[in-house]
């Protein structure tokens, strides 16, 4: 579904510790020769829930999301895409457009939660483009360019997290803002994320989702790139 | 079956660093402990103590979707208790008034039934198997005793095949030909495999 106003992209990888041991999940621009980047930082079960479906890993008894995928499946209601469309005080926002017969249904949901779903139910991921050209990272920037720009993508989404307080029942809000202490990180992560990197991620979520037309097609487009890199 | 409902969620026991939910027979005084997962437990915490949270979780989005939809969930059952591994049901009623019933860890329907106002219940053979009551034994323990509580189980599954079945078979050469990158193989395969399991 081409539009303007939307971009294509396709999840590169999840970098569970890169800071803060807080996970980030990597977006990048789908089908473009010089790919923009959008890390977005979620909880870790959401993390790990991206994480298993990206490596097939199927649970032995089903998580929420393979839960919610069969149950919309059954009442044959379509993802049909999810949209990351605002970033407002450091909160990413994200929508799940759903579909059955001819009415259509926008959801709100976090980021984490529409990646979790769409990878399950193998439905396209978009960026608004207005979002994506203020704060999606250019592929061409330095590894330092980008150390200082992460910041900006350290913007949590709110969470629920187990109580430290082992006295309570009860859960709490984890909604931190504004992460200032600045920790260079030593892995080297940013360098997987290049063009080869996010071919081979579309390429796995090609499989994942029984695309092999596509898959075949970027199978040869890594066997392309691999020959130039060689010459 | 019993109906239940949420007596608590506790943080960790004696018997696992892990959360539990216990429920409680509505009317009775049978109790069931389930060790769950981090997530799971705070999320059921907080749907039982009404908070809401900011952004909504997936059990949030699952809500929103399936009301917009004219769905929701009617019931949910803890049906089994098979290697120390508890199984549950979500019934699901769709707009059209059918019901649907899908394979769930109990802590996902629980967390469910709670943002649905759905009843929960359990069977009585897990109840004698698993649960414990406040009054027997002398009100001596409140406590189940350890090797009894059932767990949601995460690990990856071993996937056993029948060798002899001609659609394990397409399925397997299909696997053959992605490991092998042969991905038109793999879309005739899939293509046939689709075939197959129309009919």
């Amino acid at each position: 579904m081409a539009n303007a106003s939307l971009v294509e992209m396709v999840v590169v990888k999840v970098s569970p510790y890169l800071r803060e041991d807080r996970p980030l999940v990597w977006l990048g621009e789908k089908d473009v020769d010089q790919p923009r980047l959008l890390p977005i930082a979620i909880g870790e079960f959401e993390a790990a829930a991206i994480q298993m479906q990206l490596e097939e890993d199927e649970p032995i008894r089903p998580i929420s999301y393979d839960l919610l995928s069969s149950m919309l499946d059954r009442i044959q209601v379509d993802v049909r895409q999810i949209i990351i469309h605002t970033v407002r005080r450091s909160i990413y926002y994200a929508k799940v457009v759903v579909e059955k017969g001819h009415k259509i249904q926008d959801v709100d949901s976090r980021p984490s939660d529409a990646i979790a779903l769409a990878l399950r139910t193998c439905s396209p991921i978009f960026v608004a483009r207005e979002l994506l050209d203020k704060v999606g990272l250019e592929p061409l920037e330095t590894e330092v360019n980008i150390e200082n720009t992460l910041d900006r993508f350290y913007e949590l989404e709110p969470q629920i997290s187990e109580t430290r307080n082992p006295e309570s029942e009860t859960a709490q809000i984890d909604l931190e803002e504004g992460k200032s202490n600045v920790t260079i990180p030593t892995e080297t992560t940013l360098q997987e994320v290049d063009e080869l990197g996010l071919l081979q991620a579309q390429l796995e979520q090609a499989v994942l989702c029984e695309e092999y037309e596509e898959a075949a097609r970027l199978r040869d487009e890594i066997e392309l790139l691999g020959n130039k890199s060689e010459s | 079956m019993v109906q239940m409902e949420v007596s608590g969620v506790y943080n960790s026991s004696p018997q696992s660093s892990y959360p539990q939910v216990v429920l409680k027979e509505i009317g009775g005084d049978a109790y069931l402990p389930i060790i769950i997962g981090r997530f799971e437990a705070a999320a059921i915490s907080m749907a039982q103590n009404d908070q809401t949270p900011a952004r909504p979780i997936s059990y949030d989005l699952a809500r929103q979707i399936l009301v917009g939809m004219e769905s929701k969930v009617v019931r949910v059952e803890i049906t089994d208790l098979h290697e120390s591994t508890y199984y549950a049901e979500v019934h699901l009623a769709d707009g059209e008034g059918q019901e649907h019933v899908l394979d769930a860890r109990p802590s996902d329907a629980i967390a469910l039934a709670l943002r649905f106002n759905a009843p929960i219940f359990a069977s009585p053979g897990i109840l004698e198997e698993a649960g414990f009551s406040r009054t027997n034994e002398l009100g001596e323990s409140t406590a189940a005793p350890a090797d009894s509580i059932g767990v949601e189980r995460e690990e990856p599954a071993v996937i056993e095949e029948d060798p002899g079945n001609e659609l394990e078979q397409l399925k397997r050469r299909m696997q053959q030909a992605i490991a092998e990158e042969v991905y038109e193989e793999a879309a005739r395969l899939r293509d046939e495999i689709n075939r197959l399991e129309d009919n």
